[in-house]
């Protein structure tokens, strides 16, 4: 079951049809976890790829299992502002509104779990989707369908989160807001001595597709 | 034609011959067991963290419902355990269990079994916990997968002590084996897609060109651990920070390869994760990056620096039990 490495016979290596079995998975898992980013990067204006597609499509199955649909753009293309969101949570119990907003660094602790509730508002921003289907869109059927996927999912998270606080407060209703902390540039904070919490930084985001100038500044973090 | 032929040949055969010295060299298991260390006390931590908010994340009314993580992956082949447990009682039940597998796994007792449940059990947790996660996660499944290849428990471990002991006191060095090389090999490469895709992605945006992407990360009021904006006094320090991110992620993938270049890859990876970690609030993700970078130092690098924790001495190891042969290879990496 034992080769040795022609050009370093000192080199043992296992048996050839071993290495032939191995070296054929090992392509595969290459391939499979070089896809994900690369079709991150591989799509513009055209759509993505297609033979991109064709070889994400036949490994999906085994990137999904694996946990290994990853696009590994951290801070990219931009550094971005920051999302959060608040909570008016209501009762008809006589009790009094109370608001409530996350992250919080004040409740989470650690600061893992800071990062969770982070995550939370972050990844709910990121998957928004207006309420109407785009009209630019509306004509190109493939960019419809995903449109409408993408709104369900959103809608599945904001249905969560409404439901995870009514639970946890024994509320009778709860209203979600995104809230946007816009970047801050050198020149407000060098030569204009602005906070950075400053609350002018923050906006409410509309649910109905409206995007405030600063958005446009920067990607995502 | 004929010497076309032949050295069409042997350049096919040198590739082959590169390939297999690359995946099949045997490799000695010290990088991989301090690896599994590691990796395997970040992987209890990252377990024992959602203690703290288990039934808000994974009970019948979390934060992302079971329902709707299911849904969320309706059409995909990913799964869970995770999505079948509703009863708070049983979810803390199992989630000792898990704590449990990590904690063996990190000391390496039963690695072999451990090993393999700690990358399913994480998996497993990632495919529920989705919409809370980042690129902690992505790494933490990464190593354990990766891990669970090689002979991870084999020294540094409560497996080799507790072999050691039955053996009366003595045991052989652990050889040398393929599947170890396999699993670093996998981890190295691994790392290497993580940067280049980062440092492409990078370069797609013109704040990392213009040098105030540095900025707008530190003054990220949500992310900063530590306030370093008095760097707004050295524009020219916050650009160049900016270029030297991007310019050591791109480059990453090749400079990390020869022994010359390679200290200061790992050098700069050490600065930059330190730097996210203490700067930007992301303690873990830092530190879990310098983790999956462990896997460039050699195995003998690390078997001497280990012998300087007070165990015993270097001379009282027992003789090799690979081949001379073995012993004289060149080692990977």
């Amino acid at each position: 079951m034992i080769d040795r490495e022609p050009s370093h016979p000192d080199v043992e290596l296992p048996s050839k049809s071993w290495r032939v079995i191995i070296s054929l998975l090992l392509i595969a898992h290459l391939v499979a976890i070089f896809m994900p980013p690369f079709m991150l990067q591989a799509s513009g204006s055209g759509g993505t790829s297609p033979i991109g597609e064709l070889v994400m499509n036949a490994l999906l199955p085994y990137i999904d299992m694996a946990y290994l649909n990853h696009g590994y753009a951290f801070f990219a293309p931009n550094p971005g502002p920051s999302h959060l969101v608040r909570a008016r949570i209501e009762f008809d119990d006589g009790r009094q509104p109370v608001e409530e907003t996350f992250p919080d660094l004040d409740e989470q602790w650690p600061r893992l779990l800071y990062h969770r509730h982070f995550m939370l508002s972050e990844q709910l921003n990121a998957q928004y989707q207006p309420p109407q289907l785009p009209p630019e869109i509306s004509q190109e059927p493939e960019l419809a369908e995903r449109w409408q996927t993408a709104r369900r999912m959103y809608e599945l998270k904001w249905r969560s989160f409404q439901e995870h606080l009514t639970a946890k407060h024994d509320a009778s209703y709860v209203t979600l807001t995104r809230v946007e902390h816009r970047m801050i540039d050198v020149f407000e904070v060098g030569e204009q001595n602005k906070k950075l919490d400053a609350p002018d930084t923050f906006y409410d985001l509309r649910e109905d597709g409206f995007v405030p100038p600063e958005e446009l500044m920067g990607g995502n973090p | 034609m004929n010497s076309l032929l032949q050295a069409g040949k042997s350049w096919l055969s040198e590739i082959v011959s590169g390939w297999n010295r690359f995946w099949f060299t045997p490799s000695d298991p010290h990088t991989l067991a301090l690896l599994r260390i590691l990796a395997g006390a970040m992987l209890f931590y990252t377990h024992l963290v959602w203690s703290k908010n288990l039934v808000a994340f994974l009970g019948p009314h979390s934060w992302i419902l079971r329902e709707a993580s299911m849904e969320l992956h309706r059409g995909t082949h990913a799964w869970s355990h995770l999505w079948y447990i509703d009863s708070p009682g049983v979810l803390w039940a199992q989630h000792v269990v898990v704590l449990i597998v990590m904690a063996m796994f990190t000391v390496g007792l039963f690695s072999r079994v451990t090993s393999v449940l700690a990358c399913l059990l994480t998996i497993s947790y990632c495919h529920r916990l989705d919409g809370a996660l980042f690129g902690l996660d992505q790494v933490n499944a990464m190593l354990a997968m990766y891990l669970m290849i090689g002979p991870c428990g084999a020294v540094y471990s409560v497996d080799r002590w507790l072999a050691k002991r039955k053996a009366g006191g003595q045991l052989p060095r652990p050889a040398a084996t393929t599947s170890g090389n396999l699993a670093i090999r996998l981890i190295q490469v691994h790392m290497c897609i993580i940067y280049l895709f980062g440092g492409i992605s990078k370069m797609r945006g013109e704040m990392w060109w213009d040098g105030t992407a540095v900025w707008y990360a530190i003054s990220n009021l949500e992310y900063q651990s530590l306030d370093i904006t008095w760097l707004v006094r050295f524009p020219w320090l916050i650009a160049l920070l900016s270029h030297i991110t991007v310019v050591w992620e791109a480059s990453y993938c090749f400079l990390i390869w020869p022994r010359a270049t390679r200290p200061i890859m790992l050098g700069l990876a050490v600065c930059v994760h330190g730097g996210i970690a203490l700067f930007l609030g992301m303690i873990t993700f830092g530190l879990v990056m310098i983790i999956g970078n462990v896997a460039f130092l050699s195995p003998s690098l690390i078997e001497n620096a280990m012998h300087y924790f007070p165990r015993r001495p270097a001379a009282a190891l027992a003789p090799p039990a690979a081949s001379p042969a073995i012993r004289r290879r060149k080692r990977p990496a």
